[in-house]
């Protein structure tokens, strides 16, 4: 009976939640501190124990909902991933194609999913993503408004070599190196942590670090994916459908 | 050319007054007047000093010409809900954090000033004319700004001959043709907070957000 209640009570709430961002997770308690919430759209906000705790126990209903309707891959092992190497001429071409048109309140998933889904309709090209992961630590001494950030990345053939490039279309103004875009949202300079698990991650990061980054194939759209992955379930390919629904989401239709 | 070398020592002298008496090198380029003509013109603003508020900041800004018609619309939203000064300035590139020349770990009006050079525009209450709208600007953590103006009475404006050549607000030789491609938009503003006693002018006139205007 109780857990009916339960249940009514999130169900009734549903509908009103619907019309905020959604919960990825809800941090630790430690004593009287606020405790950090985790939106899926990447921002953070300190909320106090009780409201925490409430929290939580909505966000778990739903992650089983939002588990059971994205992760369907069924392979043993991920398939390989040749990223595509451009010029840099391709890749400041490439950066003034995006697509600009986004709203003021698209999540940095939602773009960049919709960028490298074009840009790989259109040219072909295989691109990635970049994902950072800030710690709850580095979010309460900073008062840093996101847990997470991603845009997408390109290998670009340089004078050095081959080097991984980010196109945050929102943020910068050019595509940048890695470190460039990372210490725009990292302020220490601090490197971030790029051998790990999303799951350890998620379930209690190293507090004494800054920031954890992770490299995907251009399908992964949230960071939940990329824990999934690593639990044996991959994005292989664009879901046409969950793109058309992220660009009504994240783009204006029609030009500027 | 004598002409020419009279209106670029003006634009050298009007750069070099910034608006805390200046202190920074005048190193703004000038890009070309392209005259209006009707369409959309357009600029992506990107954080200037990332590190201000814990957030970055973003936004756009957009101008639609039509006839006579100049519609200058600005979004921007950030963390912090304080008015935000906003402008067209004649330099063609927006702060970067190379131009931070005191290496404080933030580029400051001053040093903003020195890469952007003088206002053409205040985005202001009023556009019609640089004094109408007597420097209210919007203000909040997130701002949805327009304002119309005739293109005729603007530029008329821009004729004047400028009465106070002591602040950073320049005007154009009578009969110079007003354009805003490859001008700048920059937005100020974060709440009062702990910034290094080398930050000149203050946490109202931090640059936030900035944007190079092209033609789309």
């Amino acid at each position: 009976m109780k857990n009916c209640m339960v249940f009514l009570t999130l169900a009734f709430a549903l509908p009103v939640f619907a019309n905020t961002e959604q919960i990825h997770s809800v941090g630790e308690s430690s004593g009287d501190e606020p405790v950090i919430v985790r939106y899926t759209s990447g921002r953070v906000a300190l909320v106090d124990k009780n409201k925490a705790e409430k929290l939580r126990t909505l966000q778990a209903f739903r992650y089983e909902r939002s588990t059971l309707k994205s992760f369907t891959s069924f392979l043993t092992e991920e398939p390989p991933y040749t990223p595509s190497v451009i010029s840099m001429g391709e890749a400041t071409n490439l950066f003034n194609r995006m697509n600009r048109n986004y709203t003021r309140k698209s999540e940095c998933s939602d773009r960049a999913h919709v960028w490298t889904h074009d840009e790989f309709t259109q040219s072909g090209l295989l691109g990635q993503k970049a994902f950072i992961f800030f710690t709850d630590a580095y979010i309460k001494r900073t008062g840093f408004k996101w847990w997470f950030h991603v845009a997408p990345m390109y290998d670009v053939q340089t004078g050095s070599g081959v080097q991984k490039m980010v196109f945050d279309y929102m943020y910068k103004n050019r595509p940048v190196p890695v470190s460039e875009w990372k210490n725009m949202m990292v302020h220490s300079g601090r490197e971030c942590v790029t051998e790990f698990n999303f799951n350890d991650y998620d379930a209690g990061a190293d507090q004494s670090q800054d920031c954890y980054m992770k490299f995907t194939n251009m399908y992964y759209h949230f960071p939940a994916e990329i824990g999934a992955k690593e639990n044996g379930t991959y994005r292989t390919s664009f879901d046409e459908g969950e793109v058309s629904s992220t660009r009504a989401r994240a783009f204006n239709s029609g030009s500027l | 050319m004598k002409t020419n070398l009279l209106i670029f020592s003006f634009i050298i002298l009007v750069a070099a007054c910034g608006k805390d008496g200046g202190g920074s090198s005048n190193s703004y380029i000038q890009a070309e007047m392209v005259p209006l003509t009707d369409g959309t013109y357009h600029t992506a603003l990107r954080p200037v000093n990332p590190k201000s508020a814990g957030y970055l900041p973003y936004g756009s800004s957009t101008i639609r010409v039509s006839g006579d018609e100049l519609n200058a619309s600005v979004t921007v939203d950030d963390a912090t809900g304080v008015e935000h000064e906003q402008n067209i300035h004649m330099g063609s590139r927006c702060p970067e954090a190379s131009d931070d020349k005191n290496g404080d770990g933030f580029v400051d009006y001053n040093e903003a000033m020195a890469v952007v050079g003088p206002v053409i525009l205040p985005l202001d209450n009023d556009i019609q004319s640089q004094k109408s709208g007597e420097g209210n600007y919007p203000s909040g953590r997130s701002v949805t700004y327009s304002r119309k103006a005739s293109i005729d009475r603007l530029t008329t404006d821009l004729w004047q001959v400028d009465e106070n050549t002591s602040d950073n607000i320049m005007k154009l030789d009578s009969g110079a043709s007003f354009g805003v491609v490859n001008r700048v938009v920059l937005v100020h503003g974060v709440s009062n907070r702990s910034l290094p006693a080398s930050v000149q002018g203050g946490a109202n006139s931090l640059p936030i957000v900035c944007g190079v205007i092209q033609k789309i």
